[in-house]
């Protein structure tokens, strides 16, 4: 049991483990782009047919809302555990990188380093050693010195960036805030729509994938909706001005656009979609055996009643582009003790013979619509933790790619060959740079040696 | 001079360059490699007054907003964003022999966005979903990390051939390995934190247009995956000391990755991103 509990462990804090990890998450997600997402479980059904194999993964599996399905949560659970763990698992070998200080300086030590110089100076161990010490100075701030690492010599070791060690740490904790800002928006936030008519008011938002609706503390009132067109017909501006009401008092007018969220109180709305919907329709029914006609006026909760025939007529449904015709309105008969009968009748093609509903042909004289707006309403406590984590991983990417810790050895030794200097340098990443900056450490100290000279004669 | 005329010429441009480029490795003559590189700076510079001109027509017309709303400006913009990467990671390294890749993917991408009757080269109005400060910060940090990638496939494809035939004459033009492989690295690196920068400043934007800075759309999911493949790069590198084939192996199959979400979603998959497609 404890073998098991210790090998899932140290799976858990493996790379191993974050790697296979993000490979699901990418399989899973490939998925989720594949199969329509949103879907509701009866159209799976419907679509694919309730025996079939499809039908059955897709709405077990809940492949048809894959990533808010359970199984999607626990595996970014899981990479979250795994992020946090591996961090926990690597910080000592950081902290021993951070506090190790290589101070084995012998010649022969330093030769063995991938990246090694040696070269002759023709000055006194003590000027040599005064001109090192100012080069390295100047590149790396602090040295430290070593007066006898090996019997009469000297050395010293030369370091920057040594913070850079933990920035990838930084990295780590940028994602899990990400996902914590993530977890406190879905559990003390909501997200859903609201449609509201011109001139209508609501305080109800109907929650996105749960089929519930949550009461606002204030009333929201949409006064006007407007869409712009450029010349050539593409949309231009789709446009909501809409009042905030407490009680029957105006609290606050505003005016909401794509791109340009209103917030009131913690909740923000969108401008998602609209439509419109017909507020009065002005019918023509003609009887072509008898050869009379009639105009009668209807509204969606009035319909009119045509005494001489004994018939009310009602409007039901409206759609801006009926499969391509225009505009049509759905209007229905009724007749007592008859079944009742209606129809589409296109508005723009009134001698459409389809534009019939039992013994009268109807045509449309005139209509009038009224549009509604379709805001999206949310309410994310949570954003602002996310957008912490996104500046902070930002400023870690950066310093974790572009920021090393570099370290410069020295020895300078004096014996009967004269003064020779040994150097050598290791950075903890993007080596090729580092290679040049201390290429340019050596060409500089051997510059600082030749003015030396220069000086001398 | 209109922006069109400009930027057609600059396709035959970088048709030119690849050419070059093709004929230094072919024969291997160092002045060829001048030759090429002083005409990519040309043409870069001529792409660049092309996008210029595009923006201010743009204004012109009453309808100002920058070149980079729909399917044939973001082909553009992605060539040019693709040679610029590439131009700067070949001043750094001082090596024109990898321009081969880039530059003839700049063409294809030139050539596509010019000729293809799918693409509609005119200038459009923004629809409202696309107006905001957000569209420019987005596009080009996004470009950049493509670019970035894409100049990463042309030295792993390299790579690759100076690994399986490292007597070929071909193989012997190349500088040695170890700088190839750090070259990938710091061009990957580069597309990493770009990718990143545009992941969040569409994140960001989202969060105003969309009303939420994540929704699974396609679009996103694709970039996320793009950015998993490539983080899985480099920590396969820095802590399982991956180098050289694999990471080469790894970056090809990332740039296809690159290319799915940026053609694929569009072409294959419905989403909110849908004005790229036209």
């Amino acid at each position: 049991m404890q073998n098991i509990i210790k090998s899932t462990y140290r799976f858990i804090t493996s790379l191993r483990c974050a790697i296979v990890l993000l490979i699901v998450l990418a399989i899973s997600s490939i998925i989720g782009t594949v199969i329509p997402q949103g879907m509701p479980d009866e159209a799976v059904i419907a679509t694919y047919g309730r025996d079939s194999l499809k039908a059955w993964f897709i709405t077990h599996l809940h492949l048809n809302d894959l990533y808010h399905s359970p199984w999607f949560q626990f595996l970014l659970t899981v990479l979250a555990v795994n992020i946090i763990l591996c961090t926990v698992e690597h910080f000592p070998k950081t902290m021993k990188l951070w506090t190790h200080e290589h101070r084995d300086l012998s010649p022969e030590r330093l030769k063995k380093f991938s990246l090694s110089r040696e070269f002759k100076s023709d000055f006194g161990f003590k000027q040599t050693v005064e001109t090192i010490r100012k080069v390295l100075g100047n590149r790396f701030g602090n040295i430290k010195e070593f007066n006898k690492p090996i019997d009469g010599q000297w050395g010293c070791i030369a370091h920057k960036g040594r913070f850079s060690l933990f920035m990838v740490y930084g990295i780590h904790l940028s994602i899990i805030l990400i996902l914590l800002g993530a977890f406190v928006g879905s559990v003390l936030g909501f997200r859903g729509m609201m449609t509201i008519v011109e001139g209508d008011s609501d305080n109800l938002v109907r929650l996105a994938r749960k089929n519930k609706a949550i009461k606002l503390p204030f009333t929201v009132r949409c006064d006007d909706f407007r869409v712009e067109f450029y010349e050539n017909g593409m949309p231009k501006e789709y446009i909501s001005f809409i009042t905030v009401l407490k009680g029957k008092m105006e609290v606050q007018k505003a005016r909401i656009k794509v791109n340009e969220p209103f917030t009131y109180e913690g909740v923000t709305f969108y401008q998602a979609s609209y439509g419109s919907l017909i507020n009065e329709v002005t019918l023509v029914l003609t009887d072509p055996e008898a050869g009379k006609s009639w105009t009668v006026t209807v509204k969606p909760d009035k319909p009119a009643f045509l005494e001489s025939q004994g018939i009310t007529v009602h409007v039901l449904d409206f759609r801006e582009d009926f499969s391509g015709f225009g505009p049509a309105v759905a209007v229905a008969i009724m007749e007592p003790n008859k079944k009742p009968e209606g129809s589409w009748i296109l508005i723009k093609f009134p001698k459409f013979h389809g534009n019939r509903i039992g013994k009268y042909r109807v045509a449309v004289e005139d209509y009038k619509t009224i549009y509604y707006t379709g805001l999206q309403v949310k309410r994310d406590p949570g954003v602002w933790i996310v957008w912490i984590g996104f500046g902070a991983f930002i400023v870690f990417l950066f310093a974790t790619f572009y920021w090393s810790y570099r370290n410069v050895w020295v020895s300078v030794v004096h014996d009967n060959d004269g003064t020779r200097v040994f150097m050598a340098g290791r950075s903890s990443r993007n080596s090729f740079a580092f290679e040049r900056e201390f290429d340019k450490v050596c060409a500089e100290i051997m510059r600082a040696f030749s003015m030396m000279e220069a000086e001398g004669r | 001079m209109s922006s069109s005329f400009v930027l057609s010429l600059v396709t035959f441009g970088w048709l030119a360059c690849s050419i070059l480029y093709v004929s230094l490795m072919v024969y291997r003559k160092p002045f060829l490699g001048h030759v090429a590189k002083l005409s990519a700076f040309l043409v870069l510079f001529a792409h660049t007054a092309g996008l210029l001109l595009r923006w201010k027509e743009s204004y012109d017309m009453g309808i100002g907003h920058a070149p980079l709303s729909n399917l044939y400006e973001s082909l553009v913009f992605g060539a040019w964003a693709l040679m610029a990467v590439y131009l700067f990671f070949e001043q750094k390294y001082g090596n024109p022999v990898f321009g081969a890749v880039p530059s003839l993917l700049a063409f294809l991408a030139m050539a596509y966005a010019s000729f293809s009757p799918g693409v509609d080269s005119r200038i459009q109005p923004l629809i409202p979903a696309l107006k905001s400060n957000w569209l420019i910060a987005h596009v080009i940090t996004c470009f950049l990390g493509y670019a970035a990638f894409g100049v990463s496939f042309g030295i792993s494809l390299v790579y690759i051939v100076k690994k399986k035939f490292p007597h070929s004459k071909l193989a012997s033009l190349f500088t040695d390995m170890r700088v190839l492989e750090e070259f990938n690295y710091q061009t990957i690196m580069f597309g990493f934190l770009w990718l990143t920068i545009g992941i969040i400043t569409g994140s960001v934007w989202a969060n105003s247009a969309w009303g939420s800075y994540w929704s699974w759309d396609p679009k996103e999911t694709w970039s996320l995956i793009t950015w998993l493949v490539y983080a899985a790069v480099l920590h396969a590198r820095s802590v399982r000391n991956w180098r050289g084939m694999r990471v080469a192996v790894m970056s090809i199959a990332g740039f296809g990755c690159v290319l799915f979400t940026y053609f694929g979603v569009n072409f294959l998959l419905s989403g909110l991103h849908a004005y790229a497609t036209k």
